[in-house]
C-alpha cells in the first residue's frame, strides 16, 4: 500500500492517539473518567451525530456539503412527534422507515437543487436550512413535541436492548455504521461514489452517472439525518421547534473533517469519521470531569477543527515535497 | 419572437451585458416585495417607517458589501455572525473591566481584524478553502465567546451608548446614511478603480492573475482583514442597540448577510456581481422583514421565506450566467 | 475488427473544422495520423471515440454503420481514447482504475476484489507492467498512469486503441517502454491509431501513416513509402526551408541582459546555466518534460527554485514574484492559455491591460477607460485581431486571436525580456507567420526574447541561438548556423 494509503492510516492512527492521550491525561487528572458510567456517557452521546456523520461523510467525500442536516433532522422529529401524538401506537420499525422517507425526500430535493439548477451546494443547503426549519415551525405550530406525547417503545429503544443490555440505540447506529461502511469499500456504487469525488471529469468520461451519485449521496445523507430525528426524540424524550438540531451540523461537520476526509473530495474512511466523532463524544464528557465550564466545549471543538485543517495542509505540502525528491 | 431577440442580443453584446443581468431581478423583487408589503399594511407608503426598519440591519448590510467582495474574488466568509458575537463579547468585558469606552470600542473592532487576518492567513498561506476553514472559524470564535462570557449578557454602558445609532438627519436615520455612503464608496471602489477591477480577475481566474503579476494572496488576505474590521463594527453597533452583548447574538446573520448578496446577483464562484445589487437586495430583505412583522407573520416562518427566496435567487442568477454564456 | 469512416465532417457553430474523411483502419495495424495544430486530426479521433458526433458521414465496423454517440458507447463498440492527459482517479487503487465504470454487478453487488486483483494482474502482466494492482494511483509517474489507461481499455477488450501525443510527456526511456507494449497489442490483433508529431517516432512504430491539414485527409501512404520531407509537404503543404536568421543591430553588440547561474530546482531542473543577449532570440528546444517550461516559471519568479542565481541587467535578483519580474521588464506567455494565460469571461480590453495597472489609472487607482481602448484598440488594428468589439468577451475568440491578444498583453508593458512558452500552439497557419514577424519585429527593436517551442522548424526560423535540454539538463547550446534539426533531436534524445 503506498503513499495515499499511508496518509489516510496515519490520519487514523493520529486521531487514535489523540484519543487515547486525552484519556490517559483525563483519567490521571481525575480516576472517575475511566469508569464504566464515563463510558456509557459516551457511547450514548455519539449514535446520534454519528449516524448523521455517515451520509455528510459521502456528501463531502463528493466535494459538496450540506448544512441543512440540522433541519432535517427537526422536520424528521416534530413530522413523527405528531405521528406518534394522532397514532401512539406506532411501532418502532416504522417510525423508523417514515423518519427515514422523509430525510430523505428533503435530502433529495438538495440533490435536485444542486444537480439540476448548477448551484453551489453550500448556498443550497444554506438556504433550505432555513427552509426546512421554518417548515418544522409552521408544521408544529410552535409547539413543542413533550415526553408523554412519545410512545414508550421509543424511549425505551434508548434504554433497554436486546443484546449484552447495550441500549438498542447504540446496537442500531452500530449496524448501521458497518452497513457504511460495507457500501462504501465493498460495492459498486460505494467505488463510484469515490471515483466522482476524486475526479469528476474522469468518472463522466468512464461512463458513470455523475447526476445519479450526487444525488444519491443527497438523498442518503437526508434519510441518515432523518432517521437521526428519531433517535433525537427517543433519547431526550422531547422534540423542541426551535432547539432540536439547531447548530448540529457544524458538529457533524467538524467529525468528518477530523475524522480525514476532505473537502477536496475522493478521500475518507468509515472509521476515520468514527473516530473523528468518538474524540468529539470523549472531548464533551471529559470536559465536566476536567472542570472544565461547558461553555468551553464549542471552543474546543473550534480549535480542534482548524488544527485539523491546518494539518491536513502541512501534511499534503510534505508529500508533495516527499514525493518530488522521489522523482529525481 | 423569442428567437429574434436572443439574435439581437448575440449580435449586440454590449447590449446584451447590460440588459442580461442577475442585478435587475433583484430590481424586480425590490418592485415586488413594496407591493407586497403596502398590501400588508399601508405603514409601508411612508418612507419613514421604511427608512426606520431599515437601522437595524445596517449592521448587515455594511458587512454584507464586503462579502460581496470576497465572493467576487473567489473565497467566502461565513464566520461573519461568529466575528460579531465575539467582538461584541470582547467589547462587552474590556468595558467591563474598567477601560474607556472609545478605546473598548476601538479594541473591539481591532479584535474582529486579528479574527479576519487569521481567516485570511489561513487560506492564502496554507491554502485552506474558505468555505471549509470559515466553518471551522465560525465555530472557534463563537465558542471563544460562549468561553468569555457564558451564558451572561455583559451591559453596563452608558445610556448615552445605547441605541446610539438612533439618530435622524431628517427622516434618515444616521445609520442609513452611513451605510448609503459606505456603499458610494465601496461600489465606486469596485467598479471604477484598478482595486475593483483585479478583483474581478482574481475571481475569474487566479493563476492568470498570479501571472499577470497581481498580489493575490496580499488582496485576499485585505480583504479578509476587512470583513473582520467591519464585523468588529457591527458587533459594537449591535451593542449598542440591544444594550448587551452576548455570546448568542446574531445568530443566523450568516444566512441573512449571504442572502443580501446572492440576491443581489453575485455569483458564487466568483467574478461577477457589484455592490448595487447588494445595495437593492439589502432594502428587499429590509422591506420583507418589515412588511412580514407588521403582518405578524412568525420569526420562524420568515426563515422559511426567506431561505427559500435565497434558493430561488440562487438559481435565477445561475440561470441567468448560463444563458449570458450561451 | 475493421474500423471505417465515410465522408466524416464536423461543424462547430458555423465553423467547419473537418470535411470528407474517408478512413480505413485493419486489425494489427499501427495507424499515424499527422497534421499540424488544427489540421483536423484531434477532432477526428474524438469523432471516433465518441466525444464529438459527426455532423455528416459514417462511421462503420466490420462495413456496417454505427452510431458513437458518446465516450461509453465507443467504449462498448471497442474503441477507446487514450489521453495525452492521463485522466486517472488518485484516491483509488491501480485496480480501480482500471475497472472502474464497468465492474461486474449491479450497484449494490458486492465487489469480488479477488477476482479484480486476479484480473489486474493478469491485464498487466500482458503489457510488462510491474506494478501491483493494490498500490494507490498517487504517486504514479505520467508513463505508468499511461499504461494503467491501455491496462483500463485492454480490461474493456477494446478492439481499437487510440493515442492522442502519447509520447509528449514521457522520457525516452519510457517512449521505448510504451512502444513494446504497442508492438504486443499489434500482434495480438489489437488496431491502433496515434497522433503525433515526431516524425522519427512514427517512423519506428507504424504500418500506415495519414496526414491531415487544414480540416481536409490529405493522403494515407505505407509508412516505408513516403520519406519524412515528403510527410512535412503534404503536411504544410510547401517547401520547408531553412531560413536566414539575420543577426541584428543589437546582437551585433553582445551585450548580456540576463545571466543565469547554475539554477537548480530538485527534480525538475538541474544546473542550467545561459546567457541571454539583448536583443537576441534564444529558443529553447526539448521533449516536452525536459523542464523548459519549469527553468522559465523560474525566472519569472511565479515558482520557487532550490540553488542558483540570476543577474539581470548585471545586478542579482533577490526577490522573485511575478510582480517584481514585471516591474522589472520581464514578460511570461505561458502555454497553457485557458488555465494561465486569459480571463476568459472577461472582456479583450480589460485582458489586454491587466498587466499595467499603473498606466491605465490615475493617482487614486480610478481606472482611465478611454486609455484601455484606445490601448487595447492599437493592438487590434496592429495585429489584425478578429473580434466585434474590444468588450467582447475574451473566450468568444479563436484560439489564434486568443494568443495575439495576451501577447498583446504583454508588449503593453514593454518588456526588455520576453519569454514565450508555445506560442503558437493552437494557432493557424496563417496567424502563425504573422507572429514570427512580430517576434522578428521585436527582436529588432532590442527586445530579448526566449523562445520555447516544440517545434522544430519554428525555432530554426527565429532563433540566434539554440538551447537543447535534455531530462532537466542543457544538452547543448548551438548556434543557428550550426542547428539542424537532427542535430537538435539528437540532443534532445538520449
Amino acid at each position: 500500500m503506498t503513499f495515499f494509503d499511508k496518509f489516510l492510516r496515519i490520519r487514523e492512527l493520529g486521531i487514535l492517539t489523540i484519543i487515547i492521550v486525552f484519556v490517559v491525561v483525563a483519567s490521571i487528572i481525575d480516576p472517575r473518567f475511566l469508569t464504566f458510567d464515563s463510558w456509557r456517557a459516551v457511547f450514548m452521546a455519539i449514535p446520534l451525530i454519528l449516524v448523521m456523520a455517515m451520509g455528510q461523510m459521502m456528501v463531502i467525500i463528493c466535494r459538496h456539503v450540506d448544512i441543512s442536516i440540522g433541519s432535517i433532522l427537526a422536520f424528521a422529529a416534530i413530522a413523527i412527534g405528531l405521528i406518534f401524538i394522532e397514532y401512539p401506537n406506532t411501532p418502532l420499525w416504522v417510525a423508523i422507515i417514515i423518519t427515514a422517507f422523509v430525510g430523505a425526500i428533503m435530502g433529495l430535493i438538495n440533490g435536485i437543487i444542486v444537480t439540476k439548477f448548477n448551484v453551489h451546494s453550500i448556498i443550497v443547503t444554506l438556504g433550505t436550512l432555513s427552509l426546512y426549519r421554518g417548515l418544522v415551525f409552521i408544521v408544529s405550530g410552535g409547539r413543542q413535541i413533550d415526553r408523554n406525547d412519545i410512545p414508550l417503545s421509543i424511549i425505551s429503544f434508548s434504554q433497554t436492548s436486546f443484546l449484552f443490555s447495550i441500549p438498542s440505540i447504540l446496537i442500531t447506529s452500530t449496524i448501521i455504521v458497518l452497513i457504511t461502511h460495507y457500501m462504501m469499500r465493498h460495492t459498486i456504487i460505494g467505488r463510484e461514489i469515490y471515483a466522482t469525488g476524486s475526479n469528476p471529469v474522469a468518472a463522466h468520461l468512464k461512463g458513470i452517472n455523475v447526476t445519479k451519485i450526487t444525488l444519491f449521496v443527497f438523498t442518503l445523507c437526508g434519510m441518515l439525518s432523518g432517521i437521526a430525528g428519531l433517535f433525537y426524540a427517543s433519547r431526550f424524550g422531547y422534540v423542541n421547534p426551535g432547539v432540536t438540531g439547531v447548530g448540529i451540523e457544524f458538529i457533524v461537520i467538524a467529525g468528518v473533517i477530523i475524522g480525514g476526509t476532505s473537502i477536496t473530495g475522493g478521500s475518507g474512511s468509515v472509521l476515520g469519521t468514527f473516530l473523528g466523532i468518538l474524540l468529539l463524544g470523549i472531548i464533551n464528557v471529559a470536559l465536566p470531569v476536567l472542570n472544565i465550564p461547558g461553555g468551553y466545549q464549542k471552543a474546543i471543538y473550534g480549535v480542534i477543527i482548524v488544527a485539523a485543517l491546518a494539518l491536513d495542509q502541512l501534511i499534503i505540502y510534505r508529500m508533495k515535497k516527499l514525493r518530488s525528491l522521489k522523482n529525481v | 419572437m423569442f428567437k429574434n431577440i436572443n439574435n439581437y442580443l448575440s449580435e449586440n453584446p454590449v447590449i446584451r451585458y447590460w440588459i442580461v443581468r442577475p442585478e435587475w431581478v433583484a430590481v424586480i423583487l425590490l418592485i415586488l416585495s413594496i407591493i407586497t408589503s403596502i398590501q400588508l399594511s399601508p405603514f409601508f407608503a411612508d418612507m419613514a417607517f421604511i427608512l426606520d426598519s431599515a437601522t437595524p440591519y445596517v449592521e448587515y448590510g455594511l458587512i454584507a458589501i464586503i462579502l460581496t467582495l470576497i465572493i467576487i474574488s473567489g473565497e467566502i466568509d461565513l464566520s461573519i455572525a461568529s466575528m460579531i458575537a465575539l467582538t461584541a463579547v470582547i467589547f462587552g468585558t474590556v468595558y467591563n473591566e474598567g477601560v474607556n469606552l472609545y478605546l473598548s470600542a476601538i479594541i473591539a473592532v481591532l479584535s474582529g481584524g486579528l479574527c479576519g487576518f487569521f481567516n485570511g492567513i489561513l487560506v492564502t498561506k496554507l491554502k485552506i478553502p474558505s468555505i471549509i476553514l470559515t466553518i471551522g472559524t465560525l465555530t472557534l470564535y463563537r465558542g471563544i465567546a460562549q468561553a468569555m462570557a457564558s451564558d451572561f449578557s455583559l451591559g453596563g454602558y452608558p445610556s448615552w451608548f445605547v441605541g446610539i445609532d438612533y439618530r435622524y438627519l431628517g427622516i434618515i436615520p444616521i445609520p442609513v446614511i452611513i451605510f448609503t455612503i459606505f456603499t458610494l464608496i465601496v461600489g465606486i471602489i469596485l467598479s471604477s478603480t484598478i482595486y475593483g477591477k483585479q478583483l474581478y480577475l482574481i475571481g475569474t481566474n487566479p493563476e492568470t492573475a498570479k501571472y499577470s503579476g497581481i498580489k493575490v494572496d496580499r488582496i485576499k488576505l485585505i480583504l479578509f482583514l476587512f470583513s473582520g474590521l467591519i464585523s468588529g463594527i457591527a458587533g459594537v453597533l449591535t451593542t449598542s442597540r440591544l444594550a448587551v452583548a452576548r455570546f448568542n447574538m446574531a445568530t443566523g446573520a450568516e444566512l441573512e448577510i449571504v442572502l443580501m448578496v446572492m440576491l443581489g446577483g453575485t455569483y458564487i464562484f466568483g467574478g461577477r456581481g457589484n455592490i448595487f445589487g447588494t445595495f437593492i437586495a439589502f432594502w428587499i430583505v429590509v422591506i420583507l422583514r418589515a412588511g412580514m412583522n407588521v403582518a405578524n407573520v412568525k420569526i420562524q416562518s420568515q426563515l422559511t421565506i426567506l431561505g427559500a427566496m435565497l434558493i430561488i435567487a440562487i438559481i435565477f442568477t445561475n440561470y441567468i450566467y448560463a444563458k449570458s454564456q450561451k | 475488427m475493421k474500423l471505417a469512416t465515410k465522408n466524416i465532417g464536423k461543424t462547430f457553430s458555423g465553423v467547419n473544422v473537418l470535411r470528407n474523411v474517408d478512413f480505413e483502419l485493419e486489425p494489427g495495424e499501427v495507424h499515424a495520423l499527422v497534421g499540424e495544430n488544427g489540421a483536423g486530426k484531434s477532432t477526428f479521433v474524438k469523432i471516433l471515440s465518441g466525444v464529438y458526433t459527426p455532423t455528416e458521414g459514417q462511421i462503420l465496423l466490420n462495413d456496417s454503420s454505427i452510431d458513437i454517440t458518446s465516450p461509453i458507447v465507443a467504449q462498448n463498440q471497442g474503441v477507446t481514447l487514450i489521453h495525452q492527459e492521463p485522466q486517472s482517479f488518485s484516491h483509488l487503487t491501480v485496480a480501480e482504475n482500471i475497472f472502474m465504470g464497468h465492474m461486474e454487478g449491479s450497484n449494490f453487488s458486492r465487489i469480488k476484489w479477488s477476482d479484480i486483483i486476479l484480473e489486474s494482474n493478469k491485464i498487466l502482466n500482458s503489457i510488462g507492467l510491474q506494478i501491483d494492482p493494490r498500490n494507490i494511483m498517487e504517486g504514479l509517474s505520467i508513463a505508468d498512469q499511461q499504461m494503467i489507461e491501455i491496462a483500463g481499455a485492454l480490461s474493456k477488450n477494446s478492439k481499437v486503441l487510440i493515442m492522442d501525443e502519447p509520447t509528449s510527456p514521457l522520457t525516452p526511456n519510457e517512449v521505448s517502454k510504451l512502444f513494446k507494449i504497442v508492438n504486443q497489442l499489434k500482434k495480438s490483433g489489437m488496431a491502433i491509431i496515434f497522433i503525433s508529431h515526431r516524425l522519427e517516432e512514427i517512423r519506428l512504430i507504424s504500418d500506415r501513416v495519414t496526414i491531415f491539414r487544414d480540416g481536409d485527409k490529405i493522403i494515407t501512404k505505407k509508412i516505408n513509402e513516403v520519406s519524412n520531407e515528403e510527410i512535412i509537404k503534404f503536411m504544410i503543404g510547401r517547401d520547408l526551408k531553412k531560413t536566414e536568421v539575420s543577426e541584428n543591430n543589437y546582437i551585433k553588440n553582445k551585450k548580456i541582459i540576463l545571466d543565469v547561474k547554475n539554477l537548480t530546482l530538485q527534480s525538475k531542473f538541474q544546473d542550467i546555466s545561459f546567457e541571454l543577449h539583448k536583443g537576441e532570440i534564444l529558443g529553447f528546444a526539448g521533449l516536452v518534460g525536459a523542464g523548459r517550461t519549469e527553468v522559465a516559471k523560474s525566472i519569472f519568479g511565479s515558482e520557487l527554485f532550490d540553488s542558483g542565481e540570476i543577474f539581470f541587467k548585471g545586478e542579482k535578483i533577490n526577490n522573485y514574484s511575478p510582480n517584481e519580474s514585471i516591474k522589472k521588464g520581464f514578460a511570461y506567455v505561458p502555454e497553457d492559455r485557458k488555465q494561465m494565460g486569459i480571463f476568459g469571461s472577461v472582456a479583450v480590453e480589460d485582458n489586454m491591460t491587466s498587466a499595467i495597472p499603473k498606466i491605465i489609472s490615475n493617482l487614486f487607482g480610478v481606472i482611465n477607460k478611454k486609455r484601455v481602448s484606445s490601448l487595447s484598440n492599437e493592438y487590434i488594428k496592429k495585429f489584425d485581431i478578429a473580434l466585434t468589439s474590444g468588450r467582447q468577451l475574451i473566450e468568444e475568440l479563436s484560439g489564434g486571436n486568443q494568443q495575439k491578444c495576451i501577447i498583446s498583453k504583454w508588449l503593453l508593458s514593454k518588456p526588455s525580456i520576453l519569454i514565450l512558452d508555445e506560442p503558437t500552439r493552437g494557432v493557424d497557419v496563417g496567424v502563425k507567420s504573422e507572429m514570427y514577424e512580430i517576434i522578428k519585429k521585436l527582436s529588432e527593436a532590442g527586445t530579448s526574447i526566449i523562445l520555447i517551442s516544440s517545434e522544430l522548424p519554428e525555432i530554426l526560423s527565429l532563433a540566434h541561438r539554440i538551447v537543447v535540454m535534455r531530462e532537466g539538463r542543457i544538452s547543448k547550446i548551438l548556434n543557428h548556423s550550426d542547428a539542424t534539426q537532427e542535430i537538435i533531436m539528437q540532443n534532445a534524445i538520449n
